[in-house]
């Protein structure tokens, strides 16, 4: 077996269907462990997050923003999963999909609370008040396994090339090639000097971007969607029905068997949910670890935030938009059964084909940090400005081919991100729960030394 | 002319450097509510004045100051007649005991511009000489000033004033309201209402001005007040962190600017 078939078996392994319920299972565990928080907290939830996005930082450690650091997590996160996967969840397993893809989500929402959690606990404090954190620190210094650690550094430092970069540029490319008649590798350059540029500044100039860039595109899409919406509004009731309705149905799919549908569905709705949110993967607790917080769980807060507002909101909108414009129901390729569902009003086409540049641009300034900061605990600071070098040139690069072999081996790496993470979750969920304990106690938190 | 603060130089440090030195001229401390100056002449400490002390009792009274600017003049004129003219050794062996009895008072604020009154608490003490004196003297007068003028010597009547705050016979009489400050509404969970966490940074500012024991008046943009025990906690600041039960009783929420001000407890 060469070495591309063996990447391929260690992909289907790493997106299947048992990984998917081993997220499930991580994600039950740990709302067990912390008291079912997303459901019996979700107005302190609320009132913590999008009630306090006017606030300015707390004291202590670190150097943006709960909700600065939100926006670079969410920048990553918002992408061609809540639009293109959306859709191919819809396809692929009929409304109902999307009950399910909420059902993962509100699961999503314990797991990636704990994550943000505990990159705020286990972060790494310097002498300036910067700071480090993520999964590898919280794997190495709460696991006390530095090892598995540098594992998912390297997963994350490699995945953020592919998945990260090459994809999101080549997203952009295309979108302003169909639509604009942009040649690729105009679009690549500009997007390797607006990289440049936003890298160039550090966390605080990416969080300045995100903070400024994510709400707006976010906005915007919805904008559009309630556009698209008002147009088909007779068939948004029929839509929310279906969607109940087909979530428990047994009726086969085209051509299937009785039973073989529904999970091809739980398989669509949860899978395309879990791409979409990342709750498990690990890659948002990077850049949650940057907070200025006073308690850890404030933070977790605004990461069982991210996934609503990614899995329940957003997802929720382009199924709509899919579901009551009818244009599902013919099947085709997902990005072309988007396109058509949008089509209902005037250059709606050249503003999703907008908005999908929007997404993967702030995806690629996310994944450059995520990438930095892996880089950077694997090599030491050292390695950030030719990290950061590399990361611009295939910025640039991306844009001009198709790069297929290192876009499945990137995704492969971003599945394998989970292994360690999923590992460390499941390990320090007693940590999770003590430090929720505690804040709801209104004990103070202690830093790990 | 060398200038600085006793924060940084404490005074016995000083001293001995200058006397070290040969430095001969007089050091000029000028805290708000003192005139304080120590003369050195030939390796000797000449002279000493604190307000209207004079010789070892106004060094003594100086030698508790724990925050004073100081600038050393050369070219001022020394007096004729000493009123101090201790060896160095001998007079920095005295300050140094006379520093640490300083250092033991726990209730005597740092700020000698306040001032101080009779409680109302009833029950049996038993009083010293000094300490009547003293409580003869507080009505009306800065802390500054009874050390000034009780006739015990300024040690042996701050320790007085210290064993009388620490007793609950004297408070702090504040000059009217200490400034409120905005501080922005952070909600914390728990069982525990009723308490209110400042920045440790404001809580240590409010405990040199409030060195009785203090709760915060807690107004809200819709004009409810209550009060509050005040704690510190690390990380907040600009922050006053209440319970949220406490938060919704002001009509308040999270990020609501609130109007904090600290008074003393009855």
């Amino acid at each position: 077996m060469n070495v591309l078939a063996w990447i391929d078996q260690i992909n289907g392994w790493v997106w299947g269907f048992e990984m998917m319920l081993v997220f499930l299972a991580i994600g039950l565990y740990l709302t067990v462990r912390t008291s079912f928080i997303q459901f019996a907290r979700i107005g302190v939830i609320f009132r913590e997050t999008l009630g306090a996005i006017r606030e300015r930082t707390l004291g202590g450690d670190g150097e943006i923003s709960p909700f600065q650091a939100t926006m670079i997590a969410m920048g990553a996160t918002i992408g061609i999963g809540n639009t293109v996967g959306v859709t191919a969840a819809i396809l692929a397993g009929g409304p109902g999909a999307i009950f399910w893809m909420w059902i993962a989500a509100l699961v999503g929402m314990a797991t990636k609370f704990a994550e943000a959690t505990l990159a705020v606990h286990y972060r790494r404090r310097f002498a300036d008040g910067s700071v480090s954190g993520g999964p590898m620190y919280y794997i190495a210094r709460g696991l006390g396994l530095p090892w598995l650690g540098a594992l998912f550094a390297v997963f994350a430092a490699v995945a953020a090339f592919g998945i990260g970069n090459v994809v999101q540029v080549s997203a952009i490319a295309g979108a302003m090639q169909n639509q604009l008649h942009i040649t690729p590798a105009w679009t690549g350059l500009f997007a390797g000097v607006v990289v440049a540029v936003v890298l160039a500044g550090g966390v605080r100039r990416i969080a300045r971007v995100a903070q400024t860039l994510v709400p707006l595109m976010v906005l915007f899409y919805l904008v559009l969607a309630v556009s698209v919406l008002v147009l088909h509004a007779s068939g948004i009731g029929p839509a929310l029905r279906s969607i109940f309705e087909s979530a428990f149905s047994l009726q086969a799919g085209f051509g299937g068997a009785v039973g073989v549908a529904t999970i091809e569905m739980i398989k669509a709705g949860v899978g395309r949910g879990i791409f979409s949110n990342e709750a498990g993967l690990g890659s948002a607790a990077i850049a949650h670890a940057q907070a200025r917080v006073d308690h850890p769980v404030r933070q977790g807060f605004w990461g069982a935030m991210e996934v609503f507002v990614d899995s329940i909101v957003i997802n929720t909108f382009t199924a709509l938009v899919v579901l009551s414009s009818g244009a599902w129901a013919l099947g085709g390729a997902p990005y072309e059964v988007l396109g058509q569902s949008f089509g209902g009003i005037v250059s709606a086409q050249l503003l999703l084909a907008l908005a999908l540049a929007l997404f993967a641009f702030t995806t690629l300034i996310s994944w450059a940090f995520y990438g930095e900061e892996s880089a950077a605990y694997l090599f030491g600071e050292g390695i950030r400005w030719p990290y950061r070098l590399a990361y611009v040139v295939m910025a640039f690069v991306g844009g001009l081919g198709s790069f297929g072999t290192l876009i499945k081996f990137s995704d492969t790496m971003n599945g394998l991100m989970a292994i360690p993470n999923l590992i460390a979750l499941l390990l320090l969920g007693g940590v999770v729960a003590r430090l929720t304990r505690g804040f709801f106690s209104g004990e103070p938190w202690n830093p790990p030394k | 002319m060398l200038k600085g603060n006793l924060t940084e130089f404490p005074l016995g440090t000083l001293l001995q450097t200058l006397a070290a030195a040969g430095r001969r001229g007089a050091l000029l401390l000028s805290p708000p509510w003192l005139e304080g100056r120590v003369v050195l002449k030939e390796g000797r400490l000449y002279a000493a004045q604190a307000g209207a002390r004079e010789g070892w009792p106004a060094l003594e009274l100086l030698a508790g100051l724990q925050r004073a600017p100081f600038v050393f003049d050369d070219a001022q004129t020394l007096p004729e007649t000493p009123n101090l003219n201790l060896p160095l050794e001998t007079a920095l062996a005295r300050l140094l005991a006379v520093s640490d009895r300083w250092a033991r008072l726990e209730h005597l604020p740092g700020d000698w511009q306040v001032m101080l009154t009779l409680t109302r608490k009833s029950g049996e003490l038993k009083l010293t000489p000094v300490m009547l004196q003293v409580l003869g003297l507080v009505e009306g007068r800065t802390v500054a000033r009874i050390l000034e003028e009780a006739q015990a010597s300024p040690i042996e009547v701050a320790e007085a004033l210290d064993h009388l705050m620490g007793q609950g016979v004297l408070q702090l009489r504040l000059h009217g309201e200490m400034k409120a400050e905005t501080l922005v509404a952070l909600s914390f969970y728990g069982r525990e209402t009723g308490v209110a966490y400042v920045d440790e940074a404001q809580y240590r500012e409010w405990r040199k001005s409030l060195p009785a024991p203090f709760g915060v008046r807690i107004r809200s943009p819709r004009g409810r007040e209550s009060v509050f025990e005040v704690r510190p906690r690390a990380d907040i600041p600009g922050r006053v962190m209440l319970h949220d039960k406490d938060l919704r009783n002001l009509r308040a929420g999270r990020g609501v600017k609130l109007e904090v001000r600290p008074e003393l407890q009855p």
